[in-house]
């Protein structure tokens, strides 16, 4: 038998995606968030990561926690910008748009909304961190998941894998 | 050559068996630094209490308590337990292990059906001679039993050793033993052999229900006087295996239960900087398609690492305390293997699944082997099971002086990680055939050479393997060309 041959087979099968996206499919989504009312993406290098462990277990699916790269960069830029494009595909409105050299700080809102999302990032440099925090408050000030507004066809679970490859650089530049 | 040739130059089998009490032992080597560790509270989840008895409990909790007691946790470590078959308990645990808040929660399907293929797998070893490295004769324990059938047996016999169920799986087992070229009638040799198989494991898991306590011999009673080496021997083996598991498996929940590392010392793959070279394959993103890496998971390996090590460390004081100390140790070597192989077993074929749930268009694979639920897919923020792998295996190797070879990954287990890196890479390789990046195939073989057979790394450089001679424990590692 060959192993590669074979791989393919159960890679397909293993997968479960075959079907969809070929051989070799892409990976699930990334459940990212925290328990909280905000969704919440941390990175830290991993040169000096000594943080507090958290809950978990063996490949049990990660709730929350801080994600660790090999190196890090300010990344504003493209995170304005998946949020710009998230934005306009959805047709929300860019109330506030605020950059600096260490954070980028955007709302959107739309008129059938009854509130508005927050983005929000912030670079440190000593150690290096990034977060992102991704907000929705309703009209009376009330923060909410954005992922639980109802709103499916916003997304919101496309924004988040954009946005953490966008504190990567990742996403196209 | 065979146990009772090596048992008759050195010592009595009960005088081995009196000296592998190794809870005992364990409480008596050297104490670590103290931790900030006083009790710990465990969540068994189950549905196989019946009529009070829960099959492989005793097991568990025996194994459990060496950890407790192993001297590098707090001799004064206060155990709860707590069985529970409430939905939450199992939600949990994933059929997997669970840490949180000073309390880890387990399957304990999960953990039996491991601590029980690896009771399987050392009542089929025999001891043999071997040669080391620098020329001298050693004592070499081979398996003869493949992981598969192990682990097939372990799952059929979840509900107790007497179910139909299990009855059915040692007859298909033994069968393949007995019959190993499909010849119709077995020789006596081979009903002699799967006769004493039987034997050896019943009485594994009956010599190891005293938990906390000196081994009982007692529970020896019934057993035929000639096998007493053989059982001996096996319970060392089977022993400092699972205590490797435990230790891995608890090490790593542990963190998550106390948000910090129970264990101080670092370990060698700390030390010499392995451990973040091969962390680096998860989230550089050059080798292998990036799911990510968190903090918390990266930690609780390192510290799963960690426990591992110290009770090698202990082990090792103890058997090197005692007479036979070259036997022990050689038995100490093979129990590193099968830890190996018994991590494999739970990161790669699905802890606590049953194969069947796992099997692809529900056949096995054309030579028979269960496609078992080869893995692929890893939560995000986890390691590649390939990895956890490697870095054990690496691990082990390190703290393994036998020089005979025999620590690393072989056979199926091999297979098995192979697919897993495979993969990571194809699915790297799909995204990358969207020009976003290109892909270094490179990399495997400088990783990975010295934990895997020369087979494994050829194949990686010609992009082919074949099961019958690739993966084969018999060949030597040697660097890639």
């Amino acid at each position: 038998m060959r192993l590669q041959a074979e791989l393919l087979r159960i890679v397909a099968h293993a997968a479960g995606l075959a079907a969809l996206l070929g051989p070799f499919g892409a990976a699930p989504a990334q459940t990212i968030t925290d328990e909280a009312g905000q969704l919440l993406i941390d990175l830290r290098e991993a040169t000096n990561f000594t943080g507090e462990i958290g809950d978990g277990g063996f490949d049990a699916k990660v709730k929350g926690g801080t994600w660790l790269v090999s190196d890090l960069l300010f990344c504003g830029d493209r995170i304005a910008r998946v949020g710009a494009e998230w934005a306009t595909k959805h047709k929300l409105s860019v109330l506030k748009d605020d950059r600096d050299g260490q954070r980028v700080f955007m709302l959107f809102g739309a008129r059938a909304l009854d509130g508005a999302f927050e983005l929000s990032y912030e670079f440190r440099s000593s150690p290096k961190t990034a977060q992102v925090k991704f907000r929705f408050f309703d009209t009376r000030g009330a923060e909410t998941r954005p992922e639980l507004i109802g709103r499916t066809d916003l997304e919101v679970d496309v924004l988040r894998d954009a946005l953490k490859e966008a504190m990567e650089c990742r996403s196209a530049s | 050559m065979q146990v009772r040739k090596l048992i008759a130059g050195t010592a009595c089998a009960l005088m081995l068996l009196a000296a592998m009490a190794q809870t005992a032992a364990l409480a008596q080597s050297p104490p670590s630094p103290p931790l900030a560790v006083d009790k710990i509270m465990f969540h068994f989840c189950t549905l196989r209490i019946r009529d009070g008895y829960l099959p492989f409990a005793v097991q568990v909790d025996s194994a459990l308590m060496r950890f407790a007691n192993s001297g590098y946790l707090d001799a004064g470590l206060m155990v709860q337990k707590i069985y529970s078959k409430d939905d939450a308990c199992f939600a949990k645990t994933a059929k997997g292990c669970f840490g949180e808040k000073g309390a880890v929660y387990c399957d304990l399907d999960a953990i039996a059906t491991a601590l029980n293929a690896i009771a399987w797998l050392a009542a089929s070893g025999t001891m043999q001679d071997g040669v080391s490295a620098t020329g001298e004769k050693i004592p070499i324990f081979r398996v003869q039993l493949g992981i598969e059938d192990a682990l097939k047996l372990a799952y059929a016999e979840l509900d107790g050793p007497g179910s139909e169920e299990a009855k059915r799986a040692r007859a298909a087992a033994f069968e393949k033993i007995m019959k190993p070229d499909g010849r119709e009638n077995p020789s006596e040799e081979a009903i002699r052999q799967v006769v004493e198989l039987g034997f050896t494991h019943a009485y594994l898991l009956r010599l190891d229900q005293t938990p906390g306590e000196p081994l009982d011999k007692a529970n020896l009673e019934g057993l035929p006087q000639k096998l007493e080496p053989r059982v001996a021997l096996a319970y060392v083996v089977y022993e400092a295996a699972v205590n490797y598991l435990f230790a891995y498996i608890l090490g790593h929940e542990f963190s998550h239960a106390y948000r910090s590392c129970v264990f101080r010392q670092p370990s060698l793959l700390e030390t010499s900087g392995r451990f973040v070279q091969i962390r680096a394959m998860q989230i550089d993103d050059k080798l292998l398609h990036p799911i990510g890496l968190t903090g918390e998971e990266s930690q609780a390996e390192l510290c799963a690492l960690r426990g591992v090590e110290q009770m090698d460390d202990g082990m090792v004081a103890f058997k090197q305390a005692r007479g036979n100390a070259k036997t022990y140790l050689a038995l100490l070597t093979l129990s590193r293997r099968m830890a190996i192989d018994g991590a494999s077993i739970i990161l790669t074929l699905a802890f606590g699944h049953r194969p069947e749930e796992k099997m692809l268009d529900g056949k096995p694979m054309p030579d028979g082997t269960p496609t078992v639920g080869y893995i692929m897919e890893s939560e995000p923020g986890n390691f590649y099971p390939a990895l956890r792998v490697a870095l054990l295996a690496e691990l082990l190797l390190r703290l393994d002086h036998s020089g005979t070879g025999a620590v690393r990954l072989c056979d199926s287990t091999a297979q098995r990680f192979v697919l897993g890196l495979n993969f990571a890479r194809a699915l790297r390789s799909q995204r990358a055939s969207s020009g976003s990046h290109a892909v270094d195939q490179r990399g495997f073989p400088e990783m990975f050479w010295s934990i895997v057979p020369a087979g494994v790394v050829k194949g990686w450089q010609i992009n082919r393997w074949d099961d019958k001679t690739s993966f084969r424990c018999t060949a030597a590692p040697s660097p890639p060309r």
